[in-house]
């Protein structure tokens, strides 16, 4: 299979570092994996969907372009919008030529590891005169399992309770949040996948894992606090609670996590507590699994003399560098070799492989150790810890492309995840307002006079003043900012308004976007898209 | 003798879509075809009592 070429792959490196501040380690790291030729199955199923994300993800160009992507990066195995084969029966038995339907099932049987993806909502009702849940939307036996009339709830779970469903993306705000088909009215009882709305509980999980919080962003930083302020994250219903350090020079510049805490099953809240004449708003960001690594797995060279008996040759693993402990193991000898070690226990903490050493009699046995991070998903069972929600109607290509590399790139890891479990890095860091220029936002200049030179109107005086656009005490809208009209930008997080939409291969920003077109947002990356956001062209 | 020949997803589409074709096997004539959509999410319901200007908005995501 092709691969991408360094050049081609420094050239998307330069692109993306610029357009989205991302850090030096985190390239080398994507670079390392790079080279390493990362590559795993994908198998892409739309349930209840209008197939928008499936052509914005078509429109991809700016990590990569969608051809590389499906070429070069993954293997798509399955995918009925782009696929060229479609599923046969004749007489109800399955076409053995070209079939669609096979190269899914191949991948249920025998990947040894796979992502899948889900676009669309999942229906959950159950229709007049079926007796299947789900029978809204069917879309075959993509399992091999022989039911033809398979719904995408019974396939979506039982793809995702496979050991070797590395992870779940769901791609649209439909499969992370139920979105358009979920809205008020809808009679097929429309769920996202561990979400409906911003309730957890979705068509198949409850919730996506559990994790700490590794870092917080300042949404905004207030205005006048006199001393530093008390920062409290909201704890977790089991396990510990965060704690966090506020810096502040009037406004508060940034916010450190003092202990990451453990437990979280969902991104806590962040109160931020002081004297104050506007107050700071902050989000905390989620590692869905706390980052120790633990030992994967222990090879070894036999050496001789050494004990048959069991329980006479003694194994102990230990830490290089004080960090980490606890891994234990049980060898098993043969003919006076150590034939094999059986991890009993992976310990926890570990930051670089630990050490073997044997028990004498005998001489010559050496192991070597292999640790892996928690924070891989092959160290979790269950489907909650493998979701990952990607919402957007339809999505930004940067934003799914960015996440599929992520994985890729880092050995099959999940994102740092904001509110929602939505990947922080990959769009969906900061409201629309402070992602990026609005041009319709008058204090989005760094100077007034550089405001007034891009954007002539309005009164110079009173530029700089306004935060959202809102006149100071009141809630008049200044001339510009499209609140008013229903833009909900303040509050939606996305990366629109510094990314923007359309991108040629050579830019690395789009052409436009919603806002830019003086469209309003509409807040579809929301999980209350689109009823509790409000009406579209109304103030809320 | 006939044979049903069903082509279920039928692919390259936006949605979801079954076509089943009955062929006469003497003939090679087909005698039968049906056509099934397997999506239903029920867009009209979705739009009752709404703000009109809100239409445009929801229905363009069918």
């Amino acid at each position: 299979m092709v691969r991408i070429t360094r050049r081609d792959f420094l050239k998307y490196c330069s692109v993306a570092a610029g357009a989205l501040g991302l850090s030096a380690s985190t390239l080398m790291k994507i670079e390392n994996v790079m080279a390493a030729n990362a590559n795993v199955d994908v198998v892409w199923i739309a349930g209840s969907a209008c197939t928008g994300c499936t052509m914005s993800l078509l429109n991809s160009v700016f990590y990569t372009t969608i051809d590389d992507l499906l070429l070069n990066r993954i293997d798509l195995k399955y995918m009925d919008t782009a696929m060229a084969t479609a599923g046969a029966y004749v007489d109800g038995v399955q076409w053995q030529g070209s079939n669609a339907l096979k190269a899914a099932q191949d991948v249920y049987n025998n990947s040894a590891g796979f992502v899948l993806v889900v676009e669309g909502a999942i229906p959950t009702g159950t229709p007049d005169g079926s007796t299947t849940a789900g029978d809204y939307c069917r879309i075959g036996d993509l399992t091999g399992d022989g039911s033809e009339t398979d719904t995408v709830l019974g396939n979506v779970a039982k793809f995702a309770a496979k050991d070797t469903c590395l992870a779940v993306l769901c791609v649209g705000t439909c499969a992370s949040f139920g979105g358009i088909p979920a809205a008020r009215g809808n009679v097929v009882s429309a769920k996202g996948v561990c979400y409906t709305g911003t309730a957890q509980g979705g068509a198949i999980v409850s919730n996506s894992g559990t994790g700490s919080v590794t870092r917080i962003t300042v949404d905004s930083g207030g205005s006048g606090y006199t001393a530093v302020p008390l920062v409290t994250i909201a704890p977790p219903v089991s396990g510990v609670q965060a704690t966090a350090t506020a810096r502040t020079t009037g406004t508060v510049t940034a916010i450190a996590v003092v202990n990451q805490g453990s437990g979280y099953t969902a991104v806590p809240d962040v109160t931020i507590l002081g004297v104050c004449k506007t107050v700071a708003t902050a989000t905390a960001v989620m590692d869905v699994f706390p980052n120790t690594d633990r030992v994967a797995s222990i090879s070894v060279i036999g050496g001789s003399g050494y004990s048959t008996v069991s329980g006479e040759v003694t194994v102990v693993i230990d830490s290089v560098n004080g960090q980490g402990k606890g891994a234990t193991a049980t060898p098993t000898v043969t003919g006076n070799e150590v034939a094999s070690l059986i991890l009993t226990n992976p310990g926890s903490g570990y930051t670089s492989a630990p050490a073997v050493t044997f028990g004498v009699p005998g001489a010559g046995a050496a192991a070597h150790t292999i640790i892996q991070g928690q924070n891989d998903v092959r160290n979790k069972t269950g489907i909650a810890a493998k979701v990952i929600n990607i919402p957007g109607c339809p999505p930004h290509p940067d934003w799914i492309v960015g996440t599929i590399a992520h994985i890729l790139d880092t050995n099959v890891t999940l994102p740092p995840v904001t509110n929602y479990f939505r990947p922080v890095d990959y769009g969906y860091g900061a409201y629309q307002c402070n992602a990026g220029p609005c041009p319709w936002r008058y204090n989005n200049s760094t100077t007034r006079d550089d405001h007034n030179a891009r954007y002539p109107v309005g009164n110079s005086k009173e530029l700089g003043k306004y935060k959202w656009g809102l006149k100071p005490g009141t809630d008049v809208y200044a001339e510009g900012c499209l609140g008013i009209l229903g833009c909900k930008g303040r509050k939606t997080k996305a990366d629109c308004s510094r990314r923007r939409w359309n991108a040629d291969a050579e830019a690395a920003y789009g052409v436009n976007w919603c806002v830019g077109s003086r469209a309003g947002c509409h807040g579809c990356t929301e999980p209350s898209f689109p009823d509790k956001v409000g009406k579209f062209f109304t103030f809320v | 003798m006939a044979t049903t020949i069903t082509i279920d997803p039928v692919n390259r589409i936006e949605g979801h879509l079954k076509v089943t074709v009955v062929v006469d096997s003497g003939t090679g004539i087909v005698s039968d075809a049906k056509c099934t959509g397997n999506l239903f999410r029920g867009f009209e319901l979705i739009m009752n009592r709404r703000d009109p200007r809100d239409a445009p908005v929801i229905v363009q995501r069918i």
